[in-house]
């Protein structure tokens, strides 16, 4: 559908309102009803685009949870990422501070700044320069919870399932600038990664990132087609093998917890289960949020929201872990480290009284 | 000091910004374009907080007389909270906390409270809404009681009017609370006599809700002592992609056992807050009207051989007739036009009303308000100045005049 089709095909009915930018930010601008209305005021010519509407349209985790309560089943997350990319190539966009992620990642190939020859820093057991298996850390693991990246090796290694990795090879994977509309960026990262798996002869990709699965499973093969590569991987996120092949773990961890499913994994791309058989199948005691799976809040961080509007990231941040903290969980358990890392941090800002932690380490410790 | 100096000294929360006073100017209707130039963008949104803020906005109203649209979620399609004066559009989504008493079976809402959100909070005490909007997802206590309307459960308890033990109201003299049969003179008047900021709504116990479904063409049943009721025809369920069939939907709030399809009854159930699924495929006009117990079924019969999609939802002391009329292409758009408002004035032959006046129909206050004399008299006292959502309910407005001209066309 054309923007102006999906636009005039909204019926303002407001079921989005309970989008987690727009509940603290309440001005119609930011809702997703709203934007609609924007963008069909700008393509009939009846407004002008300024930095107040970009910023707007920037307002948003892209955690999709507007296309989850629409009515009428608008591709209300393929809108938003189309939006700020038409926004990007008509230069009214990145906005500052994404253009800053930009700029390191232009040199140093992750948002982090790191330094890519410490890329592999956190790789303690050889890769098998052999397998068609290849682990795919991701950034956030690479360079900020590298405990994520060390316990996932551990446990595919556990499995028995031999793995490669491409070490300083290995890229961004571009999810963030995807979400932000810098599709030049983010098809120069995939051709990178891609030319890698290509030389390493690599079948299947194993991410214990839910943005790396989402863009690697879903994006790249849009990125391919578009650029003439033949793209036939087969994609996984950790959390998907381990449920796969870990029918009972030889430690019950006797803890409560509740579980926050990312956005990358549930609401993009369906995987509400295995978390949960996992997290089940450890014996722990698993109190669901008010909110959980297709209606999970958003931890806040997605979508360039962190990067670039910090405050109202934490806002939501805190409403999240506030929402768990009520479940009387001691523990909030998700499967993606950038959730883990917001969370943490968020839990941390509110003196909250909640330790976050990614499955697969729960996974890891429960396993001999 | 001129209205901008006014509202940024007193209010925390206001938006001048162009884009999205225009934001403001919208609700479910879609006007069509020709109609639209008579839509003011307001001079400012604000968003108040607490009831003193409200009070700070009606003074600065009346200061630089300028009108006043009180607005909820906006989630109505009425044209209610469209600015005809522009104005101040006031946004009561920020005033929205609850509480609910187990002892008194009640919620006291802000005026921007959610329905559901109430409604799930009532569950946590073992109770819940007696009536609730079938937008209850996302529609306001305000903004469903300034419309007076029926919904789910209605059948059992009537229009949500009926199910208020007192509502607070603002005006330009202060804050008041009103009850008993005071409330007339501010239920289902869109705001126009006073806005209303909160809300003593009346709960009931929290039973399981047993639906059935029946498989049937005629109205006239007996609906015993059912919750809730509402007949759907087949091209209404061929538009939620669930029957092809006629079927009427009873719901009991008991363990009542009664000889329907229990499972097609649930699944209708769970689709009482997507009635406007119909807009996937296509766009669509919408016409609702009340028609009084009598005349139902005659009524029915004359606008069933439109085959239009219809529901029929049946209150306490007269049925809501909700009529959805597809446009296909675009040189069906107009037609569908005149084919809701004809829905309207067969309503009015059969002694039926349109559901509430909102901008299209403020010419018909004299139909829809049946002690229309009385509230005029009242609004006269309260806003003499007529800056309360002025153009509707007391005064007809250029879009009701052009609706007025249409009606006399096709009649």
């Amino acid at each position: 559908m054309k923007y102006l089709e999906i636009a005039k095909k909204c019926i303002k009915c407001n079921y989005c309102f309970i989008c987690p930018t727009y509940r603290f930010e309440g001005w119609e601008s930011v809702s997703p009803r709203g934007k609609l209305q924007i963008l069909k005021e700008l393509l009939e010519g009846r407004v002008k685009i300024n930095r107040r509407v970009i910023e707007d349209f920037y307002k948003c985790s892209t955690c999709g949870l507007c296309e989850v309560v629409c009515m009428i089943d608008l591709p209300l997350i393929e809108l938003w990422e189309s939006i700020r990319a038409e926004f990007v190539r008509k230069g009214y966009a990145p906005l500052e501070l994404h253009r800053k992620v930009r700029d390191l990642t232009y040199k140093n190939y992750n948002p982090y700044g790191g330094i890519p020859e410490k890329r592999d820093e956190w790789l303690h057991i050889k890769p098998n320069e052999k397998s068609k298996v290849l682990y795919f850390a991701g950034c956030t693991a690479s360079f900020r919870l590298q405990n994520l990246a060390k316990n996932s090796v551990e446990v595919l290694t556990k499995l028995g399932i031999e793995f490669n990795y491409a070490g300083k090879n290995e890229v961004c994977c571009g999810s963030p600038f995807i979400r932000t509309g810098q599709l030049d960026l983010a098809k120069m990262l995939f051709e990178k990664n891609y030319k890698t798996w290509i030389g390493m002869g690599v079948e299947t990709i194993v991410t214990s990132c839910p943005g790396c699965y989402r863009t690697i499973a879903k994006d790249y093969p849009k990125f391919a087609k578009e650029m003439g590569y033949e793209y036939d991987f087969e994609v996984y996120h950790t959390v998907m093998m381990i449920e796969r092949f870990i029918k009972s773990f030889d430690e019950e961890l006797e803890i409560r917890a509740t579980y926050h499913d990312p956005c990358h994994l549930g609401r993009h791309m369906g995987i509400y289960d295995e978390p949960r058989k996992v997290i089940r199948r450890l014996g722990i005691d698993l109190i669901e949020m008010e909110r959980s799976r297709e209606y999970s809040l958003c931890c806040g961080a997605g979508g360039g929201l962190r990067t670039q509007f910090g405050d109202l990231s934490f806002k939501i941040g805190r409403e999240r872990i506030d929402e768990a903290a009520r479940t009387g969980a001691k523990y909030l358990i998700t499967a993606c480290p950038f959730c883990e890392f917001h969370l943490s941090k968020s839990s941390e800002k509110f003196n909250k009284n909640i330790k976050v932690l990614d499955v697969v380490e729960l996974v890891n410790r429960a396993l001999k | 000091m001129d209205l901008y100096e006014a509202i940024s000294n007193s209010i925390k929360r206001y938006d001048f910004d162009l884009v999205q006073r225009l934001l403001y100017t919208y609700d479910v209707s879609n006007i069509p374009s020709i109609l639209r130039r008579f839509v003011k963008v307001p001079d400012v949104v604000v968003q108040p907080e607490s009831v003193d803020e409200v009070l700070k906005i009606l003074k600065i109203a009346e200061e630089f007389k300028v009108p006043i649209v009180p607005r909820g979620a906006a989630t109505s399609a009425y044209g209610g909270v469209i600015p005809l004066q522009g104005g101040i559009v006031v946004d009561f989504t920020r005033m929205n906390r609850f509480e609910i008493s187990k002892d008194e079976k009640s919620a006291i809402a802000e005026c921007g409270a959610i329905w559901w959100d109430i409604e799930r909070g009532a569950n946590r005490f073992g109770l819940a809404l007696r009536v609730y909007p079938t937008s209850a997802p996302a529609s306001t206590v305000g903004g469903w009681i300034a419309q007076n309307g029926y919904g789910v459960g209605s059948l059992k308890y009537g229009c949500v009017g009926e199910n208020l033990e007192w509502i607070e109201v603002v005006d330009f003299k202060g804050v008041k609370r009103i009850s008993g049969r005071d409330l007339r003179y501010y239920i289902g008047l869109n705001g126009t006599t006073g806005l209303i900021v909160k809300a003593c709504i009346k709960l009931r116990e929290n039973r399981c809700i047993r639906c059935f479904a029946i498989r049937s063409n005629l109205l006239s049943f007996d609906l015993g002592n059912a919750y809730h009721a509402v007949f759907m025809n087949r091209e209404f369920l061929k538009l939620l992609n669930s029957c092809f069939e006629d079927v009427l939907l009873l719901c009991f709030e008991d363990e009542t056992d009664f000889d329907g399809d229990e499972k097609l009854g649930k699944i209708l159930w769970d689709l009482r807050f997507q009635q406007l699924r119909a807009r996937r495929e296509f766009e669509i006009v919408l016409s609702e009207v009340v028609i009084p117990y009598n005349s139902i079924e005659a009524f029915y019969d004359e606008i069933s051989k439109m085959g239009i999609a219809l529901e029929v939802v049946f209150a306490k002391d007269c049925a809501v007739v909700f009529a959805i009329i597809p446009i296909r292409n675009r040189f069906e758009y107009y037609p569908a036009i005149l084919k809701a408002l004809k829905i309207v004035s067969k309503a009015e032959e059969f002694g039926g009303r349109p559901y509430t006046t909102g901008t299209f129909f403020s010419h018909k206050s004299h139909i829809v308000y049946r002690n229309f004399e009385e509230l005029l008299r009242f609004k006269r006292s309260v806003d003499p100045q007529n800056l309360l959502n002025p153009g509707k309910v007391f005064n007809k407005n250029p879009i009701s005049r052009i609706v007025e001209i249409a009606e006399r066309l096709i009649a």
